[in-house]
């Protein structure tokens, strides 16, 4: 872990509230601060509905937040949000692909609304294309590409701008091994490049391989937060399973 | 630089890729109003031709001669001589002919005598190609009456001034024009009108509530394209459509005019005054109508959860369009046209203005206050749409 860069994703005492017709006032993020700097893979671990999505579509400037304060790549998540979502690249669960464009034009579309232009756009569009190993189908519309063509088009538009901070939603849920390894691995490829991550998952053994630091987030609090190590430490447990039921009793008990 | 000509480019090209788009909202609109007006011109010429052509049976034929060689009945009928009455009655349920006239009496010696001229006409009253029939053989009946009625004027040396001393004489109030094709005038505006928010609607489900389906909206709302950029970049792609469509109707009445379907010449008559100035009022009051549909469709398809729900708002919402459009079917045969209260009345003002460029006879105020009217309305969806795009509750609805 590099601890010698300042933080590219920084946030303190992040709050999200909403209202539910069912749940009434719902503190979907109560509190969250925690760091994260550049070559980091900073794990997200969460059982549904503990808030981790919400947590990052704040990040992402997606949804605005009623409390506390944020930063990442140095811009404000209030005050500078568009500066905040050029530094970004966003992977979730779905693909999220248009349908009926292919996957060149899928690129370069998201690519140009990153201001992206003329012979940047095409390098860089072609380059995303011959990374990804999309070549022999870049001009098949998407609708007709398989799960495992359409994450590696929707891994290729979101570094299309390069962007220094990746922020991965749950995104090998409900994928089979081998496309789940694709993204594992470009996950890994990421911190290779010094590029800051932040992964949300409830998939143990994904976060044990993959995360330098972990922050353990129910009912919208940070549980806890350390390398797999201090978590060990701090539980007395020695899988992240058992830590992570841990700490989920602890605060429970609490 | 904004992100609105991407996004607007963006959404063209997945609806040019979209079979629905290119069915429902360019090609049918096209082909149904093409298939109308052939079908409308057909059956005019049908109409014209059953009624001149009718089949009718007389019964004494040789007392109805006078009538019978007239030019206006050698003209109007076919004439089958039948022995009896109850034959011709059997002929007209069968429908083999409109009528069964029986001259019961001589009409020569009845015209010379000036007595006992009656004419039975036997009709199925049930029947509108009989009672075309009869109206046609009543006015040779009275055309023969006028010529034997001038005869006997002058017999006696007297004119038909004598007999008819007093008379009314029309005069124009107004400057004399031909009539506006009365065909194009009434259905054309209701088809543009409706086409514009139909065709809209075909992608009303997609546009937005399809985005949310697919995850694609929350792609679009991280990069840095504004909310404002991708709420107006997909409001002037929906308006595009609702535009094409509401014009494509249009190129089907065009098509109609160059094929050379029957009767048309009767149905562009009076068309002729339209020219660049008439399609210019026409398109410039279309404008704001297409924005304010183009702005309904998408706030309702970003408040709606997915796309079925947004079909279903926006199903809802055509009824309220299609009153007024078809309110506008009926000004025609009121004087309203006229009225400045019209223009206030959305749709339905676009439609009737329409209807006075097709007719020649647009009346300033009406046009002003549509235009008024749909612009304001236009702006007020496009606010709210706009709107819906910066609540976090509506957008991330799911």
């Amino acid at each position: 872990m590099r601890v010698d860069f300042p933080p590219m994703v920084s946030c303190q005492g992040l709050v999200k509230s909403f209202t539910d017709k069912k749940r009434g006032d719902v503190h979907a993020v109560d509190g969250v601060s925690f760091e994260c700097r550049p070559g980091e893979i900073f794990g997200v671990l969460g059982v549904n509905g503990a808030g981790k999505t919400t947590l990052l579509r704040l990040l992402a400037t997606i949804i605005e937040p009623n409390g506390g304060t944020a930063t990442v790549g140095g811009y404000d998540i209030r005050t500078q949000a568009q500066e905040v979502r050029r530094n970004i690249g966003f992977l979730s669960t779905t693909t999220a692909l248009y349908g009926r464009l292919n996957p060149r034009e899928m690129i370069r579309y998201l690519g140009s609304l990153y201001g992206l232009t003329g012979q940047d756009l095409t390098a860089r569009t072609e380059a995303a294309i011959a990374k990804l190993g999309i070549t022999d189908f870049a001009d098949r519309l998407c609708d007709r590409l398989s799960s495992g063509q359409k994450q590696r088009v929707s891994i290729a538009r979101t570094i299309v701008h390069d962007p220094p901070v990746m922020f991965f939603d749950e995104p090998t849920t409900g994928l089979d091994v081998i496309t789940s390894r694709t993204i594992i691995e470009f996950i890994e490829e990421c911190r290779t490049q010094g590029k800051t991550v932040l992964f949300s998952t409830h998939i143990m053994s994904e976060a044990e391989r993959l995360c330098d630091r972990i922050a353990v987030i129910h009912d919208g609090k940070l549980a806890a937060i350390g390398t797999l190590d201090e978590l060990r430490n701090q539980t007395g447990q020695s899988h992240l399973e058992r830590i992570f039921l841990a700490l989920i009793g602890e605060l429970t008990a609490a | 630089m904004s992100a609105i000509p991407l996004i607007y480019k963006k959404e063209l090209r997945e609806f040019l890729r979209d079979r629905r788009v290119l069915m429902s909202s360019v090609l049918m609109p096209m082909f149904l109003v093409y298939i109308l007006f052939t079908f409308l011109g057909s059956f005019t010429k049908f109409l014209s031709q059953e009624s001149k052509e009718s089949e009718i049976a007389v019964v004494n034929i040789d007392n109805g001669q006078p009538l019978l060689d007239s030019p206006f009945v050698k003209k109007g009928f076919k004439i089958r001589s039948v022995p009896s009455v109850d034959m011709g009655v059997t002929m007209v349920r069968e429908k083999t002919v409109k009528l069964c006239v029986n001259f019961k009496s001589d009409l020569k010696k009845a015209l010379a005598t000036g007595d006992g001229g009656a004419i039975d006409v036997l009709i199925d009253k049930k029947s509108i190609p009989a009672a075309i029939a009869l109206g046609v053989f009543k006015e040779a009946v009275k055309q023969l009456n006028a010529a034997h009625g001038k005869q006997v004027l002058a017999s006696k040396n007297l004119t038909e001034k004598d007999i008819t001393p007093l008379s009314v004489n029309e005069v124009a109030a107004t400057e004399a024009k031909e009539e506006g094709p009365a065909m194009l005038a009434s259905l054309l505006p209701y088809f543009m009108v409706l086409f514009a928010f139909f065709g809209g609607m075909t992608m009303a489900g997609d546009v937005v509530a399809g985005e949310k389906e697919r995850g694609t909206l929350e792609t679009l709302l991280v990069s840095p394209a504004s909310r404002l950029d991708i709420a107006i970049g997909k409001l002037l792609s929906m308006a595009t459509l609702c535009f094409t469509s509401s014009l494509s109707g249009v190129i089907g009445v065009v098509l109609v005019g160059i094929t050379g379907v029957t009767q048309k010449g009767e149905m562009f008559k009076g068309a002729q005054h339209l020219g660049p100035g008439e399609i210019g009022v026409m398109l410039v009051t279309l404008i704001p109508l297409v924005a304010m549909f183009a702005a309904m469709l998408v706030a309702i398809s970003a408040f709606a959860k997915n796309q079925r729900e947004a079909t279903t708002y926006a199903s809802a919402i055509s009824v309220l369009v299609m009153v007024p459009a078809i309110a506008s079917q009926f000004i025609g045969f009121t004087d309203f046209g006229s009225r400045a209260w019209i223009g206030l009345v959305p749709i339905l003002n676009t439609a009737t203005v329409f209807q006075q460029v097709f007719n020649g006879q647009l009346n300033g105020t009406v046009f002003a206050l549509t235009l008024t009217t749909s612009t304001v309305l236009a702006a007020l969806c496009l606010w709210f749409a706009v709107r819906m795009f910066q609540r976090e509750s509506v957008l991330f609805r799911v």
